[in-house]
C-alpha cells in the first residue's frame, strides 16, 4: 500500500479520515452511525453531512484502511458495516501524531499574534 | 416514504458506474436514509418533516458523486477519462472528427467500388443497410454498455434482438435474391447452348457474391450479438449474486 503523506493542502480530507477512523477505532460502524456518533462526540461542532461520507469511506475501504462487509442486523435488515483494518490503525496513529504536531506549530504562531 | 424512492431513482441515474457497484452504493444509502428517518421520527418530528430531514443529511453532491464515480470505475474508464480530459480543446475533437468522416467516406467509396459487390448486383444494397443499421446498434450498445456503464435493467438488452434479426434479415434477403437471380435465368434460357452457359455462368457469379455477402453480414453481426450479450449476461449475474448474497 501506498505511503500516505501528512499535506498541508489537503486539512479538510485528512481532518475528515481521522475523524471516521477514530470513531471506527471503538468497534465497527455503519455509515449512520459513524456520522452521528462524530456528531454526538464532538458536542455537534462536527456536522457531519452524510453525502460526502460516503466518497471518504469508499475511498477508505478501496485503500485498504478499513473493511466494508454487509451484515444481519436484528431487525433482520442487512447493512454495510466497517472496520478498522491494522493498516487503518497504523495510518489513523501516524495521522493523529501529525495532527497534533500540526496544531501544537499552529497554536505557537497564533499565540504569538494574539500576545 | 415515496420521496426517497424518486431521489435513489435520481441517484441511480446520475451515477455512472456499472449497475452491480452502483446497487451497492444505492442500498447502503437505502439503510440509511431509514435508519435516519426512524431517528427524527424517535425525536419526535412528523413523518414528512422526517423524510425531508433524512434526505437534506443524506443528499450526494454533484462533487461526491464524481468522487464516488472516480474511486469505483474501472481502470480502463479511468484511462479513457485521461484521454479525454487531455484533448478537450475544440480543434482536437474537431480534428478526430475530421479524421474519422475522412475514413468513413473512404472505406464506403472502396465499399461500394468493389467489385466483388458490384457483381452481386442490387440485391446487394439492402444487405448493406443492414449492416449499416446493424453497426450503428452494435456501436451504439458498446458505447452504453464498455464507455457510459448505462446499465438499467430496463435497457440492458435493448437493441440486441435488433441485431439478430438484421442478421437474420441480411441471409433471407440472399436467399431471395439468389433464387429470383435464378428464376430470371431460367426465363433467359435458351435452345443456343452457349448463351445458356453463359447466363447460366453470369448467373453462378452473382448468386455466389451476393449469398457470400449476406452470409458473411450474417456472421459478423452474430460474432457482435454474442459479445455484447455475454457482457449484458455477466452484468445480470453480477447483480443477481449480490442480490442473493443479501
Amino acid at each position: 500500500m501506498k505511503q500516505r503523506e501528512f499535506e498541508t493542502q489537503n486539512l479538510a480530507r485528512q481532518c475528515n479520515e481521522l475523524l471516521i477512523l477514530s470513531t471506527l477505532a471503538g468497534g465497527e460502524k455503519h455509515g449512520y452511525q459513524i456520522a452521528v456518533e462524530i456528531e454526538e462526540r464532538s458536542g455537534g461542532f462536527f456536522r457531519f453531512n452524510h453525502g460526502t461520507l460516503y466518497p471518504i469511506l469508499h475511498k477508505l475501504e478501496q485503500e485498504g484502511l478499513i473493511q466494508g462487509a454487509w451484515k444481519e442486523e436484528r431487525s433482520k435488515r442487512k447493512r454495510k458495516r466497517y472496520a478498522l483494518t491494522s493498516e487503518g490503525r497504523g495510518y489513523m496513529k501516524r495521522l493523529a501524531r501529525e495532527w497534533r504536531e500540526f496544531t501544537r506549530r499552529l497554536s505557537a504562531i497564533v499565540g504569538e499574534i494574539e500576545k | 416514504m415515496s420521496s426517497f424512492g424518486s431521489y435513489l431513482e435520481e441517484v441511480n441515474r446520475r451515477l455512472g458506474l456499472p449497475q452491480p457497484a452502483k446497487s451497492r452504493i444505492l442500498l447502503e444509502i437505502a439503510a440509511d436514509l431509514r435508519d435516519l428517518y426512524e431517528l427524527y421520527r424517535s425525536r419526535g418530528l412528523g413523518e414528512e418533516e422526517a423524510e425531508q430531514r433524512a434526505l437534506e443529511k443524506i443528499r450526494l453532491s454533484d462533487e461526491a458523486m464524481g468522487q464516488l464515480v472516480r474511486i469505483h470505475e474501472s481502470p480502463f474508464r479511468r484511462w479513457l477519462a485521461g484521454l479525454s480530459g487531455s484533448s478537450q480543446s475544440r480543434l482536437e475533437r474537431a480534428a478526430f472528427a475530421a479524421v474519422l468522416l475522412f475514413v468513413l467516406v473512404m472505406t464506403g467509396r472502396e465499399v461500394v467500388a468493389a467489385p466483388f459487390l458490384r457483381a452481386a448486383g442490387p440485391f446487394i444494397w439492402p444487405i448493406l443497410a443492414f449492416a449499416a443499421g446493424a453497426a450503428a446498434i452494435a456501436l451504439a450498445r458498446a458505447y452504453a454498455l464498455f464507455v457510459k456503464k448505462d446499465h438499467h435493467i430496463k435497457r440492458i438488452r435493448s437493441g440486441l434482438d435488433a441485431l439478430l434479426a438484421l442478421s437474420a434479415a441480411s441471409v433471407l434477403t440472399a436467399v431471395f435474391g439468389l433464387l429470383l437471380e435464378l428464376y430470371r435465368s431460367f426465363g433467359r434460357s435458351v435452345s443456343d447452348v452457349e448463351r445458356t452457359l453463359l447466363y447460366s455462368s453470369d448467373w453462378l457469379l452473382r448468386s455466389s457474391a451476393l449469398i457470400t455477402a449476406g452470409l458473411l453480414v450474417a456472421i459478423l453481426v452474430c460474432i457482435i450479438w454474442f459479445l455484447l450479450y455475454r457482457k449484458v449476461v455477466r452484468i445480470e449475474q453480477a447483480e443477481v449474486g449480490f442480490l442473493w448474497e443479501l
